[in-house]
């Protein structure tokens, strides 16, 4: 996949993200048409599998992936499509659907996992949303992008590792203040 | 190597496993590096979560927008104002179509259960409330059965008082009045418990709550008591 989408998609910029959405957003609803899928449940569908290829991008998934970005979204969409219809069995048959041939499009297995946080960790949260927006940022950077700080001196616009360095503790001091506290 | 830098590299999974060795063995033997590693471990699921959610909320932006981008302004101005018109239309008609569904499906299967706690005898001198209650409730004065009911369940505590009272709040219409007395009833457990559940179902029918109901009416069939027979129909009407 291209390093500029994979970097798109790691950063998160809205517009970016916006453009990447829409870009792919009708193709996808047609692409998804054949399988007898309501227009809402493909939209959802979408949607989850968006955010799905954001994840495999964070994970590092992506970096080995030889397919187009298009082609990889829309094969975790399939995936999510078979999901639904293997759900949706008992009342409708599913089977003729199943033989849709689309070779072209190879399945993405995504697991969903969303874990839900701990009591500790809702404390944390909330002292999190109290830090700045600067702070917020760049433990977002490292945290949960998992930029190294290098990257994060690379994608935006502190000048260097030194910089980020001190930023990034003086916000874990804060927070540790406020632990304290 | 400096503890944070270990941590840093720890958390990105990027330790060599020289590294990886140096960690287990400081994570075993320093309890203040526990604590912080304890400390990054737990922030790392805060923040994804936060990151998570905050991309989940952009996306469903950017879905809701398909809907208003629309190309060309000037008639598609127009075509906005016909397909609400259309959309307030078809709501009206479906609403109302489907009103008179459940409506129907409600006045078809629904009766006030009789009176089986005060069998009146017409010669009956004793003219207390309850029996006055249960008079009424017989001879369709529903408001005056109601009042009497209530006064009666607060002072007795009898909890058929609920289940009558429920019934001829449906009879008049009530039901939303009607399901938290039904609910109240179904906690206790006096001969006409068995038939609350059915009642309560049409109540959500009267209320185009039709998930709630159909999980009511499965529990009646399920019971294969009373009313078992009419609720496996209903259920398939649902269907």
């Amino acid at each position: 996949m291209e390093k500029k989408d994979i970097k798109a998609l790691v950063l998160s910029n809205p517009k970016e993200i916006s453009r990447l959405y829409y870009g792919n957003r009708d193709p996808f609803l047609n692409f998804g048409k054949k399988y007898g899928l309501s227009f809402d449940d493909l939209s959802d569908i979408y949607q989850e599998a968006f955010i799905a290829l954001r994840k495999h991008a964070i994970s590092g998934k992506l970096d080995t992936v030889n397919s187009s970005l298009k082609t990889y979204l829309f094969g975790i969409g399939k995936f999510m499509i078979f999901d639904l219809l293997k759900e949706k069995k008992k009342t409708t048959s599913y089977e003729s659907s199943l033989h849709v041939t689309d070779e072209t499009i190879e399945i993405v297995p995504f697991e969903n996992t969303t874990e839900e946080l701990t009591i500790e960790q809702h404390l944390l949260r909330t002292f999190f949303k109290k830090l700045g927006k600067k702070c917020q940022e760049m433990l977002t950077l490292f945290y949960s992008r998992g930029l190294s700080i290098d990257e994060i001196v690379e994608f935006t616009d502190y000048t260097s590792n030194s910089v980020v360095r001190s930023q990034k503790s003086r916000c874990l001091k804060t927070l540790k203040e406020m632990i304290k506290s | 190597m400096e503890h944070e830098e270990l941590i840093e590299k720890h958390l990105q999974n990027k330790l060599s496993s020289k590294e990886r060795l140096e960690f287990k063995k400081l994570l075993e033997s320093n309890p203040a590096f526990k604590k912080e590693v304890s400390l990054h471990t737990n922030l790392k699921k805060v923040v994804e979560h936060e990151d998570d959610t905050n991309f989940k909320n952009l996306i469903a932006d950017l879905e809701k927008n398909t809907t208003q981008k629309q190309p060309n302004y000037s008639y598609t101005k127009w075509l906005i104002a016909a397909s609400i018109a259309l959309l307030f239309g078809l709501t009206y008609f479906l609403n109302t179509s489907q009103k008179i569904s459940t409506d129907q499906l409600f006045a078809q299967n629904f009766e006030p259960y009789r009176n089986v706690v005060a069998p009146i005898v017409r010669s009956d001198n004793q003219q207390d409330d309850k029996t006055r209650a249960f008079m009424a409730y017989e001879k369709g004065e529903y408001e005056i059965a109601i009042s009497l009911f209530t006064k009666l369940y607060s002072e007795t505590k009898e909890p058929y008082y609920l289940f009558y009272k429920a019934n001829a709040l449906l009879k008049l219409e009530r039901a939303k009045e009607a399901i938290p007395l039904l609910l109240e009833h179904l906690k206790t457990k006096d001969t006409l418990t068995k038939k609350t559940n059915w009642y309560l179902a049409l109540a959500y029918i009267k209320l185009k709550e039709k998930k709630k109901a159909k999980e009511l009416l499965k529990k009646v069939v399920d019971d294969k008591s009373y009313k078992s027979k009419e609720a496996k129909k209903l259920i398939d009407k649902f269907e």
